[in-house]
């Protein structure tokens, strides 16, 4: 048995409720998702960072290393970040972090440049 | 002016290198977006979102990767000083491993539709604003070419004139943009043609370039980025005739 009240006789059907995947329908979801994916950006883009600072601290003989640590970290971060935003509820989470850590590590490089001549 | 150019920014001389590239990664995001809202996206925000996160991994492993493959004579020297490894990245491996990643990405979510044809005149301006940073880095960034006695080579420092490369490079860019804006509006191309378009006027334009600069050779005659570029060629140039309007022509 239905819970919705019947129209009048005569009196126009009301609109259907928009689908959740509608534009319509997304506004809470979308603000979760721009959050989530913010959030995901800010973790990728420390990982590097982070993984820079440590990788320069472990390897004291020289502060390149820390470029390497950092490198390894964002490339797997950005691969991990695209498995979760290709399945999964953690979609928009694994977009922000993918991209944090792509743009980390592309940046990383421009930073440390150094001679590749020995 | 004195190369590699660096600013001064209070206490910090910040290079002109990290400067443009930092702008050619904004001004190509942001205008991306700004076409992305003037066309039709027949992607949902989610699919194009998790496409360019795909785009931009799959660019970082593959700028390196080809790093690695140019330089596969050194390895042995670059095992004493690791974080060498760590250095350098190419445009050509950032295109082929973005292009990858994508058509990876695209199969998992189920896109079975070409989606290229918005990144083109991003790329063209993101790498042509990057590559004036390359030239003001100077020797350091190793994308100079080699030496020339024409007039309008540049001494990095050393007392050598050389090809710009990286000029060359820009005008490039600039000319195949303007390919790709009037192709855009051609009824005769499918979607996906301009990306794909491009990335062969690119790739047949590196194989040229490169032959300019010192680069290690890997094979007889090629370095690792031409032989890269002819690989991406088998790829991007299936369509050549199509592309190009000369399926019409000969008609």
């Amino acid at each position: 048995m239905s819970e919705k009240p019947e129209p009048a006789f005569g009196q126009p059907l009301p609109p259907p409720p928009p689908p959740p995947d509608s534009p319509a329908g997304r506004g809470g979801s979308g603000c979760r998702a721009a959050f989530a994916g913010a959030v995901g950006f800010g973790a990728g883009f420390s990982a590097g960072v982070v993984g820079a600072i440590a990788g320069g601290t472990i390897f004291s003989n020289s502060n390149r290393a820390g470029l390497v640590v950092a490198w390894v970290v964002t490339a797997l971060a950005g691969v991990g970040g695209i498995a979760l935003a290709v399945r999964g509820p953690w979609k928009p989470f694994g977009i922000g972090l993918a991209l944090g850590a792509a743009a980390c590590g592309l940046l990383i490089a421009a930073c440390w440049n150094f001679s590749l001549h020995f | 002016m004195r190369f590699p150019v660096e600013w001064a920014i209070g206490p910090w001389a910040v290079p002109a290198h990290l400067v443009f590239e930092s702008l050619g990664y904004l001004v190509g995001s942001r205008l991306f977006f700004w076409l992305r809202r003037r066309t039709t996206d027949f992607l949902a925000p989610e699919q194009r979102w998790t496409l360019i996160a795909g785009a931009a991994v799959g660019a970082l492993l593959g700028s390196k990767a080809l790093v690695w493959i140019q330089h596969a004579g050194q390895w042995s020297a670059m095992a004493a000083h690791p974080e060498s490894f760590a250095a350098g990245k190419t445009i050509v491996g950032g295109l082929l491993g973005g292009t990858i990643a994508v058509e990876g990405v695209k199969r998992a979510i189920g896109v079975t539709r070409r989606t290229g044809d918005l990144f083109v005149l991003p790329l063209c301006a993101g790498i042509a604003i990057g590559r004036i940073g390359c030239f003001l880095a100077g020797l350091t960034d190793h994308t100079y070419g080699l030496p020339t006695s024409l007039p309008w080579g540049v001494d990095f420092g050393d007392g050598i004139t050389r090809h710009p490369a990286q000029l060359y490079e820009v005008a490039a860019l600039a000319a195949i943009a303007l390919w790709a804006w009037r192709a855009a509006r051609s009824p005769a191309l499918h979607e996906g043609d301009v990306y794909r378009g491009f990335l062969t006027l690119y790739f047949v334009f590196r194989i040229a370039l490169e032959w300019l600069k010192p680069n290690p050779v890997l094979l007889p005659g090629l370095s690792g980025i031409q032989i890269a570029c002819i690989a991406g060629l088998f790829y991007s140039a299936r369509d050549a005739r199509r592309v190009f309007g000369w399926k019409e022509r000969a008609a």
